[in-house]
């Protein structure tokens, strides 16, 4: 707990909470503008489906938040773990005698508890405020059932978890090139890949999205723990 | 005499090139012992070789009587500046400086440590916009915060001008009545002259002639021609 304090407190998180916004502002502007998709006069009548319902528009606003939020679990881990270790500032703190896998371990936790936080508050928001706009604005949808306003928060923490794993899946092949770039595109690739299985089925959203999260949570322990044992190694 | 660091038949090699060959080096208590080199002879090695940061192809470590192999808890009583100093760059000096003790899990005087280089305690400036003089001056504090019985600097006087490389110099004769041992590496011979006990001079991977500033001053009668003989020396390689 303390690694993960002291982790918190010299990484300017400031820049990392302004980023969150843009990106929940952002996704909350998309969210309103699907609600309007089906009055658009030329919408195909499968997507105009997907967009009269609230589990399809859940599930959209869901892939954004892990795709979006992923980039940003990459640039904050990237500046956690390739900061850190692939600078110059290795030289100190590969000094203290402290085992360098609880390091990297706090590293990771915290990563995974900022991204886990905000995805879970911004996907509540943003429905939030998506249902608010539709009463106003009278969109006709097809009325949310309690299993659905259940599944809310457990997809934004989902959400959390899957974009926690992508950004250390992608920090792991940043760190074999020492590239924060190359970590950020493989975060976008990897979200991309990921939302493709969201395409099997909108109406079972937390059910495809535990599934999805249950596999890459398996994946990502095996990349880590290539990623710690490299570090483990690391000489600077 | 107390020995704080035995290093025996170091070997070290990046890419097939021997950077370090049988090289050896011994520290005892209360003195500062100087390596010079050229630029790529070692030093800089060496000294991550001693502190943990790269591991030998072969040789021996022990330092503070622990073996380097075995285990790193000597690390906690050695205080090191290696290159330039890197700082958490948005965070006041005082900040870092408690970071660096949380990690050690000591406690210290930050005001105290901070006049002692001559740094302002309580102002909020991110070390960001310090100069490099600043920087090096917060690096020392770094190194000495928690009472280490080493200290390995390499290019410590890197940045400082004239009077704060007297200061320094003041600073490291202090730490050395108090019982510390220091290595430093340097390449302005006059400074390291003046303040050395004994030099060591790296050349084909070792330390090749090492001997006392104070019989060699005697020896040369003047500071000039002991830099002249060092520089010949480092020459020889």
């Amino acid at each position: 707990m303390n690694l993960i304090k002291m982790e918190f407190k010299k990484t300017n998180f400031k820049a990392y909470f302004k980023a969150a916004l843009g990106v929940f502002a952002g996704i909350l502007a998309m969210g309103i503008l699907f609600l309007f998709i089906p009055y658009i006069e030329y919408a195909a009548p499968k997507g105009e489906e997907l967009f009269r319902e609230w589990d399809g528009i859940l599930m959209l606003i869901s892939v954004l938040h892990f795709v979006s939020f992923g980039i940003l679990a990459a640039v904050i881990a990237s500046k956690l773990i390739i900061g850190e270790y692939g600078g110059k500032s290795a030289a100190v703190f590969l000094c203290y005698p402290i085992n360098r896998k609880k390091i990297l371990n706090a590293k990771c936790l915290l990563t995974c508890g900022f991204m886990t936080a905000v995805n879970f508050l911004s996907c509540s928001a943003v429905m939030a405020a998506v249902s608010i706009v539709s009463k106003i604005a009278g969109a006709e949808l097809v009325k949310p059932n309690i299993p659905l306003l259940i599944s809310i928060p457990c997809i934004g923490i989902l959400s959390g978890v899957l974009s926690s794993v992508t950004g250390i899946v992608s920090v792991t092949i940043g760190w074999k090139k020492r590239s924060v770039p190359a970590a950020i595109v493989s975060s976008f690739v990897a979200g991309c890949l990921l939302a493709q299985c969201f395409s099997i089925s909108y109406k079972n959203i937390l059910t495809v999205t535990a599934g999805v999260c249950a596999v890459t949570v398996a994946a990502s322990c095996f990349v880590y723990g290539i990623l710690a044992k490299s570090i483990d190694k690391l000489e600077v | 005499m107390e020995m704080i660091v035995n290093a025996q038949n170091l070997c070290k090699s990046f890419n097939e090139k021997n950077v370090l060959q049988n090289c050896s080096l011994r520290l005892f208590k209360g003195e500062i012992y100087s390596i010079l080199g050229v630029n790529g002879a070692g030093k800089t090695t060496l000294m991550k070789l001693l502190l943990g940061l790269q591991k030998p192809d072969s040789g021996t470590i022990i330092v503070l009587g622990e073996n380097a192999a075995e285990s790193n808890r000597y690390l906690n009583d050695v205080g090191s500046m290696i290159e330039t100093p890197v700082f958490y760059e948005h965070l006041s000096a005082a900040e870092n400086l408690e970071i660096h003790l949380s990690y050690l899990q000591k406690q210290a005087d930050i005001s105290k440590v901070l006049e002692r280089v001559e740094l302002p305690f309580g102002e909020s400036k991110p070390v960001s916009r310090y100069s490099l003089g600043m920087r090096q001056r917060l690096g020392i504090a770094r190194a000495i915060i928690h009472n280490p019985r080493l200290l390995i600097l390499d290019e410590p006087l890197n940045g400082l001008d004239p009077v704060a490389i007297a200061e320094m110099r003041e600073l490291l004769r202090r730490l050395t009545s108090e019982g510390v041992t220091i290595l430093l590496s340097s390449h302005i011979i006059s400074d390291v002259v003046s303040v050395s006990d004994r030099i060591g001079v790296i050349t084909g991977g070792g330390v090749s002639s090492e001997f006392s500033v104070h019989e060699k001053k005697l020896m040369f009668n003047s500071e000039s021609g002991l830099e002249e003989y060092i520089v010949d020396l480092m020459r020889r390689n």
